[in-house]
């Protein structure tokens, strides 16, 4: 077959950022039908998508060509030389390695300064020419695109002598064999002529012109999109985006004949593509030299090995005195350092101690002194590392693998193909200084936050694209509202039909193409962002690895790779992630030392307290780590956890993965058997499965449970089990999981196994991929949640101030944290000038909510507010408050909603009249001096109608997100249809009954695995309550369902075994009972929606 | 009668309203030396423009 005549050296992905609008596996995949050998990923101003291309071009047969199209700027530096040229584009390809090093620097540097401004918006990358001159070598120099290259644009625009001055200057940094004039055809009026002079130029200077086709999609598609995003980039409609669109079709991938063709007046220009492509040598997939970070040796002589061994050897004596266990211990380690030497990963342990120790030496900073929390370890390991027993030795794990009977499979054996993960968890102030100080240690050119890339879903989709396409903004934000936020934006063409007179405007062209471009943009990345908590280190400079990028958080970095290029490229990934609940375990820890003297020491509080399991049977959980949502308090009235064992399933049991697997109903039932009969075996698909699933009662819960079925059932080896595990949870992975597929069959007829118990058991891995625990990190999550439940059960307030404390997190809002502890006897008392501190506290047994909760009122206010009073004295009324600390009238107001102003003696409404007429501290004097802080005394307030309950409730709610008094339900009662019944009288209702309830809604959910049901919780004065709504009658009060603060439910009571939910048959927004209007306020039915907290809203959870 | 053609480019663009546009554009010179800006619609129709 004759050579293609053209090779594309210009060509952008999505990961241009609203100017690419295909993934850069789909232009690959496009490049190979058309018959293109080798195709170059030009992305502008980042190498985000390099990799993903790399390697998918490579695995369809095409030669990835590693560069990226760069925005120069000669903005004057100091000392730097003059140069002509002004911001425009360049195409920098990489000829080596050494070409890849100094692009990978250039972006660096291009994006150093994008967020210097105050808020640290994300501004536009510039390099800066001389930057050009100093990191030049190993790069092929592209004069960029027909629009905005640094020779084009000028050129075009008439200016031929700065066209070529600019040019020349690219020939004095790269010389005239490493410098091309770009030449392009786009279809657009004058780009003959611009062509044309192009190549003249490039004649005239003694340089080469090469074709290139600027391309922004793999199909002629997705060219509706990339207007779209071109508008929604320059934040105009498609209608106002004239200029800075193309105005047509044509960049989009061809044929290399037909390139040809479109080209055929610059034949030289062509055939340079080819002669150019050959010198392009560097392959992303191959040439790339990390190493991670040498151990430096503590001892004389001593490598790695020897180090890791010695560590190990000696904290083993330690923890495993002699016993029964000390020998499993000893030789656990011995297979372990032997795997660790195998794969040459003793550095790499090492590595992650000193990361330790840097944390160690950070929480004792973070940790005030004389604070409970300085005795506790830094952070805690999760994730599969936990099965580990050298992590268990070197302090990387809390969680005791021999004991556990955890598997090492999963993080470690003897086929893994790329570095294990090493999770850690840490409290978030700890984490927010670790990571700074990892970067502080090891250079800034040595560590960095790993990337994320949101993707377009329903919910950004709808309101970017129909912006973009000028629909009614109302509309638009109603049918927002209205989609599931989450879900794919491939939905939006469903969520329009829904809407009332959906179908009519299908009928039109603007709301068509929104579905249609919504459709195209799903799974697109919309942005860079920063990944929960993986930090790469590196030996060898990072920023010569992958570019790096200031975050919007001041003092962090993070480069351009997600976690799966990242993987690919074998770096280190070390993650440091944030938990809410170590926060508040060690906030709780603090607060009990403050009021009883000392705190617990939960190493010892043992896993056998038979209150805290009878709590947890009976899905009194409110609050608990990881087992207190809807789902899982469901669960766990059911499965009845009686230790540590069984919290371990539990974790990991109410998870997408067990769920889709179909593990939950047979465990529950199994288990309910064993209950019975504690001789009870639970069946198998196949007795070679029997010792991987005894300890779940014969379904797949844990990670783990994948390996060891594919290794008993298929005879898989530990490493072709864990391709299957990674093949299931990667993207994209169809075609990996059909070779695993055929293989496991294989595998499985060899071992005698009949092919539908394979194609069973093998549709259950399937279903299991969506999500699932590894065991080790679900024992570790499961000691958490052990322990929360203690602190719960035994420090209840001290548990509830340290939860409001570490919000936001957990499934409730802080709302329903207060009213579960109420109706466990703590008491929650208002926000109060004379006593609250700026966190919640406890006084006298009660939660005092913390100043902080003020909403409007600001850290640095409630702060200065405590801060003076403990300065100061006691306030002796509004007037000494608002001197002595400055804050604001409509500081104040919230301030006198929440209550905290009580003390004063002052009712509510006339404390709003006087803030509004005392004059404030204000600078005086062009800004040299303050007007002295005077309490001037206010005026008398007119008469003001004093509010009623409602009122007070809701002003609860608009300043704190708590009611510490009347529950909302107990106000709206009155008005309730006649026989609702509460939450407490469901106890009783007979099963099949007919019942009316009504609440307040804590959780609004539709999980993707239950065909489209939705769950709702309510609350009401006595405790919350199920809802269950059958995608049918969900369809048809959809609204009403997805945003009425309060419900009331018509439907047949189900009881299952202790599991009590309302089936729905109707469902109502609860009214207010009628009340005298207050002029000048909004009704109270409009400010309930507007303040009834935040719950979980068809969202993701929060942790 | 076309003796030249001098620059040609196309238009694609409007797709979202009621009124897209998707046109081939020839500057060209006709017979007696007059400039002239054609165009093609999809539909294969010739026009003058303006």
């Amino acid at each position: 077959m004759a050579s293609p005549p053209y090779v594309e050296l210009h060509a952008h992905s999505a990961f241009s950022f609203l100017d690419g609008a295909s993934l850069p596996a789909e232009m690959a995949g496009r490049a190979a039908e058309l018959g293109h050998r080798a195709l170059a990923l030009t992305d502008h101003d980042n190498l985000s998508g390099a990799l993903e291309f790399a390697h998918a071009a490579a695995a369809a047969g095409v030669r990835p060509i590693t560069g990226a199209e760069m925005t120069v700027t000669t903005a004057p530096h100091p000392g730097a030389r003059h140069v002509t040229v002004g911001h425009g584009h360049v195409t920098l390809l990489a000829m080596d390695a050494r070409g890849y090093a100094n692009l990978c620097r250039l972006i660096t540097i291009s994006h150093a300064h994008t967020r210097d401004s105050r808020d640290r918006r994300a501004g536009d990358p510039l390099l800066p020419m001389e930057a050009l001159a100093l990191h030049h070598e190993g790069l092929a120099c592209l004069s960029g695109c027909a629009r905005h290259g640094v020779v084009a644009a000028p050129l075009a625009a008439g200016r031929r002598r700065d066209a070529e001055q600019a040019l020349r200057d690219l020939v004095a940094i790269f010389g005239p064999h490493r410098t091309w004039v770009e030449v392009q055809r786009p279809g657009l009026r004058g780009d003959r002529t611009l062509a044309r002079g192009l190549e003249a130029l490039a004649a005239h200077v003694g340089v080469p012109a090469v074709a290139t086709g600027d391309v922004h999609a793999h199909s002629p598609r997705r060219a509706f999109l990339q207007d779209a995003l071109v508008a929604i980039r320059h934040g105009l409609t498609l209608d106002a985006s004239d200029e800075v669109r193309r105005g047509n079709r044509q960049s989009v991938l061809r044929t290399p004949s037909e390139m040809a063709e479109r080209l055929h007046d610059h034949p030289d220009a062509v055939a340079q593509t080819l002669r150019l492509a050959e010198q392009l040598e560097f392959d992303l997939t191959r040439d790339l030299g990390y190493r991670f970070p040498d151990f430096a040796a503590g001892h004389p002589g001593e490598d790695a090995d020897s180090a890791l061994a010695r560590i190990c050897g000696h904290e083993a004596r330690g923890r495993y005195p002699e016993g029964p266990q000390r020998d499993d211990a000893l030789a656990r380690l011995h297979e372990e350092l032997g795997l660790i030497r195998y794969h040459g990963l003793s550095g790499f342990f090492l590595l992650h101690r000193d990361i330790l120790e840097i944390a160690r030496e950070v929480a004792l900073e973070v940790r005030p002194e004389g604070s409970a929390r300085r005795a506790l370890p830094p952070g805690r390991g999760r994730g599969s590392s936990v099965g580990s027993i050298v992590c268990y030795l070197t302090g990387l794990s809390h969680i005791d693998p021999v004991a556990s009977g955890l598997f090492l499979g999963r993080f470690l054996n003897r086929d893994i193909r790329s570095v294990p993960d090493i999770d850690l968890d840490f409290p978030r102030d700890v984490r927010a200084r670790l990571i700074e100080e990892v970067v502080r240690r090891y250079g800034s050119e040595h560590a960095a936050l790993v990337a994320a890339f949101p993707t377009f879903r329903a919910r950004m989709a709808i309101r970017e694209i129909g912006a973009a396409l000028a629909l009614p903004p109302a509309d638009i934000e109603r049918l927002a509202r209205l989609s599931d936020g989450w879900s794919s934006a491939e939905a939006v063409e469903d969520e329009i039909r829904r809407m009332p007179g959906g179908e009519d405007r299908l009928t039109s062209r603007r709301w068509r193409a929104l579905a249609m471009l919504a459709k195209e943009a799903a799974g697109l990345p919309r942005h860079l962002s920063q990944h929960s908590g993986g930090m790469i280190v590196s030996a060898t400079p990072l920023v010569e690895l992958v570019p790096v990028v200031p975050a919007a958080f001041a003092g962090r970095q993070i480069c351009q790779w997600d976690k799966d290029s990242c993987a690919d490229a074998g770096f280190v990934k070390i993650d440091l992630l944030g938990l809410g609940m170590l926060s508040a375990v060690e906030d709780c820890l603090d607060l009990i030392a403050r009021g009883h003297g000392r705190a617990p020491d939960l190493s010892r509080i043992g896993f056998d307290d038979p209150d805290v399991y009878a709590e947890i049977q009976d899905a009194d959980t409110v609050g608990v780590f990881q087992i207190e949502s809807r789902a899982q308090m469901q669960s766990l009235l059911q499965t009845r956890p009686e230790n540590l064992d069984d919290l371990t399933v539990q974790v990991a049991l109410i998870r997408p993965g067990p769920v889709s697997g179909g593990a939950v109903h047979p465990y529950v039932r199994h288990r309910r058997a064993r209950r019975r009969d504690p001789a009870f075996r639970p069946p198998y698909d196949h007795p070679l499965l029997e010792p991987a699933l005894e300890e779940t009662l014969g379904v797949v819960v844990f990670q783990e449970q994948v390996l060891e079925v594919s290794m008993a059932l298929a005879g898989f080896s530990a490493g072709e089990a864990e391709d299957l595990r990674r093949a299931m949870s990667r993207k994209r992975s169809r075609d990996a999981m059909l070779r695993m597929w055929q293989r496991f069959l294989q595998g499985a007829r060899e071992r005698g196994v009949p092919d539908d118990v394979t194609r069973t058991v093998f549709t259950k891995l399937i279903g299991f991929s969506n999500f699932g625990f590894p065991k080790a990190h679900s024992a570790a999550f499961a000691v958490l949640a052990y322990q929360s439940a203690w602190l719960r059960r035994h420090h209840p307030a001290e548990f509830l101030a340290a939860l409001i404390n570490a919000q936001p997190m957990g499934f409730y809002p802080p709302a329903s944290l207060v009213r579960d502890a109420g109706r466990r006897g703590v008491r929650t008392l208002r926000t109060c000038i004379r006593t609250s501190d700026v966190p919640c506290t406890v006084e006298d047994g009660a939660v005092r909510l913390g100043l902080g909760m003020v909403r409007g009122l600001g850290a640095d206010a409630a702060a200065r507010v405590v801060a003076e009073r403990q300065s100061g004295g006691h306030f002796e009324g509004l007037a000494d408050l608002m001197s002595r600390t400055g804050i604001r009238p409509e500081q104040v107001a919230m301030m006198a909603r929440a209550g905290t102003l009580d003390p004063f003696g002052v009712p509510e409404r006339e404390i709003l009249w006087q803030a509004a007429t005392i004059a404030r501290p204000r600078r005086v004097g062009g800004g040299a001096g303050e007007q002295l802080p005077l309490p001037i005394d206010p005026a008398d307030a007119p008469l003001l109608p004093a509010p009623d309950r409602i009122d007070r409730v809701i002003a609860e709610y608009e300043a704190t997100g708590v009611s510490t008094g009347w529950h909302l339900m107990t106000l709206v009662r009155p008005a309730l249809p006649t026989g609702t019944l509460t939450s407490d009288a469901l106890r009783t209702a007979r099963h099949g009954a007919t019942v009316t309830v009504a609440g307040m809604v804590v959780a609004r959910q539709r999980p993707a695995t239950a065909g489209g049901i939705v769950f709702l919780l309510l609350e009401d004065e006595t405790g919350p309550v199920n809802v269950i709504v059958q995608p049918g009658l969900y369809e048809s009060h959809r609204a009403v369902v997805r945003a009425d603060p309060l419900l009331v439910v018509t439907g047949r009571l189900e009881r299952r075994d202790r599991v009590v939910n309302v089936i729905a048959r109707d469902i109502q927004p609860a009214r207010l009972p009628a009340r005298e209007p207050v002029p000048l306020e909004q009704p109270a039915d409009a400010r309930i929606r507007q303040v009834v907290p935040a719950a979980q809203n068809f969202a993701r959870g929060r942790r | 009668m076309v003796v030249a053609v001098r620059d040609s480019w196309r238009v694609q663009d409007r797709w979202w309203t009621d009124e897209p546009v998707d046109r081939s554009y020839f500057d060209v010179v006709l017979e007696p030396g007059r400039p002239a800006l054609i165009y093609r619609e999809t539909s294969g129709e010739w026009f003058m423009h303006g």
